[in-house]
């Protein structure tokens, strides 16, 4: 038997690749291994998302996918396909999402690109921990990397979420 | 925007098998050509610097050999089973499932993103994983398949040898009696590759004399080591302070760490004696 006829392949260039983006569904035809984060910013203008190191090393491209934080450059269209996607842009409906309500009132960014792959990691964390302590905070963001604000603002943001959680 | 080697990514071909052979048969026909791939996180960053993809990929993501974890009896010695596919992430999380030296391990790899998607069996078949350190120091032993047949190595011996065969799972003594240690030399506190990786384990008997003693180093540059003659050194010894003395002296020798940009091999020999010692000293006292 023919190697093609045994194992499902995703012949290049394009494969169906199908994903649920803040809760709608996406149809799109691309080659298996194109990044989520190219897919998402070139494809379907999630620009929220934004772009980096590419290595995983700087959490700029983080979104959540099946409710877990990736780094977007790290997930090839293979890997997300039947996937559902979180970006920054599915984080605030009409309102602004508590946590970047946060953001803003603590100075918890600066020029802003590190800040969507910093919201999505502690969207991440809060979810699953919500009375995270400031260790469990630093290492929840230990893979976002931030040039401009020293993190001080950025972990007081964090900790007014969790006060402002907490006070509900 | 400059996106170095991942042009090579355009024209590659993923493969789904669904079987060990199927995925076997295929890394045959396709050899240097191609290569398994489970979580990608450490291979993607190669292909970023320019290191040239693979025209075939082999995904390992519906192998159910390699998913979910278990006990097993082997040669009446109980061991956790864990699947190749088991998520960095996973194994840091369940402190009541695993180890704690493999939590530990789990916890000083990488951040949250990249765990999420790294699998143990990856950080393994790379070669330099942080985990393999920590995996080395509780005897953990690997099952494997080679195309023919399924079979347990221990991992002390495949790290010695360049073996292409597939990891299906790994297997842990559930031994939570020994003492242990787990530390990482990086360039910042978090989520950087390893300068050196030590961990070590060892029981301490009713007469103060140490036992079963392993001791394991890596690095990121470094191929993962055990220092069996350092190890022998210690088993059965009472602690005192010539005999740590003579202990480091022979870590210093034993130990073969590689000299990279960032660090010298006689600095990284120097801190992994200095660790190794304190760390039991602490341990045994």
């Amino acid at each position: 038997m023919d190697m093609k006829e045994q194992a499902e392949v995703m012949t290049p260039p394009k494969m169906e690749l199908s994903l649920t983006i803040n809760g709608a569904n996406y149809e799109l035809q691309v080659p298996p291994t194109k990044r989520l984060v190219t897919i998402l910013r070139e494809e379907l203008n999630f620009t929220g998302t934004k772009i980096s190191c590419e290595v995983g090393r700087c959490g700029a491209c983080a979104v959540q996918m099946n409710n877990q934080l990736v780094n977007s450059c790290l997930v090839m269209a293979y890997q997300a396909n039947h996937a559902s996607i979180i970006t920054i842009e599915g984080l605030s409906g009409e309102e602004l999402d508590p946590i970047q309500r946060v953001f803003l009132e603590e100075g918890g960014f600066q020029c802003g690109y590190c800040t969507p792959g910093m919201m999505m990691a502690v969207h991440a964390l809060l979810a699953t921990n919500q009375a995270p302590s400031e260790e469990q905070i630093q290492e929840a963001l230990s893979g976002n990397l931030c040039r401009c604000t020293g993190y001080g603002g950025i972990i007081r943001a964090v900790q007014k979420a969790i006060s402002n959680n907490n006070q509900k | 925007m400059i996106r170095q080697g991942t042009t090579s990514l355009i024209d590659t071909c993923v493969w789904m098998p669904t079987s060990l052979e199927e995925a076997w048969d295929l890394k045959k026909k396709y050899g240097e050509n191609a290569a398994f791939i489970a979580g990608g996180t450490l291979m993607q960053t190669h292909w970023a610097k320019g290191l040239n993809c693979p025209s075939h990929l082999i995904s390992l993501d519906h192998m159910n050999e390699m998913k979910g974890w278990g006990e097993e009896l082997v040669n009446g010695q109980t061991y956790t089973r864990l699947g190749a596919g088991i998520t960095l992430d996973f194994c840091r999380q369940n402190k009541n499932l695993f180890h704690p030296l493999l939590v530990e391990a789990a916890k000083n790899i990488a951040a949250p993103a990249v765990r999420n998607r790294g699998t143990i069996g990856g950080n393994i078949a790379n070669g330099f994983g942080d985990m393999i350190p920590a995996l080395l120091a509780m005897d953990a032993f690997l099952t494997l398949y080679d195309g023919n047949s399924t079979h347990s190595l221990p991992l002390s011996d495949y790290i010695k040898t360049n073996n292409q065969s597939l990891i299906i799972s790994v297997l842990v003594p559930e031994d939570q009696t020994k003492r242990f240690f787990y530390k990482k030399l990086c360039h910042r506190e978090a989520f950087t590759p390893s300068v050196i990786t030590v961990a070590g384990s060892f029981n301490l008997n009713e007469k103060r004399k140490l036992t079963a003693v392993r001791l394991a180093l890596s690095g990121g540059s470094t191929h993962p080591q055990r220092l069996y003659e350092s190890e022998q050194l210690l088993e059965g010894s009472t602690l005192t302070n010539n005999h740590l003395q003579k202990v480091y002296q022979v870590i210093n020798e034993e130990f073969i760490p590689s000299t990279d940009p960032f660090s010298t091999a006689t600095y990284k020999r120097l801190v992994a004696s200095n660790w190794v010692v304190s760390e039991i000293a602490r341990l045994a006292t």
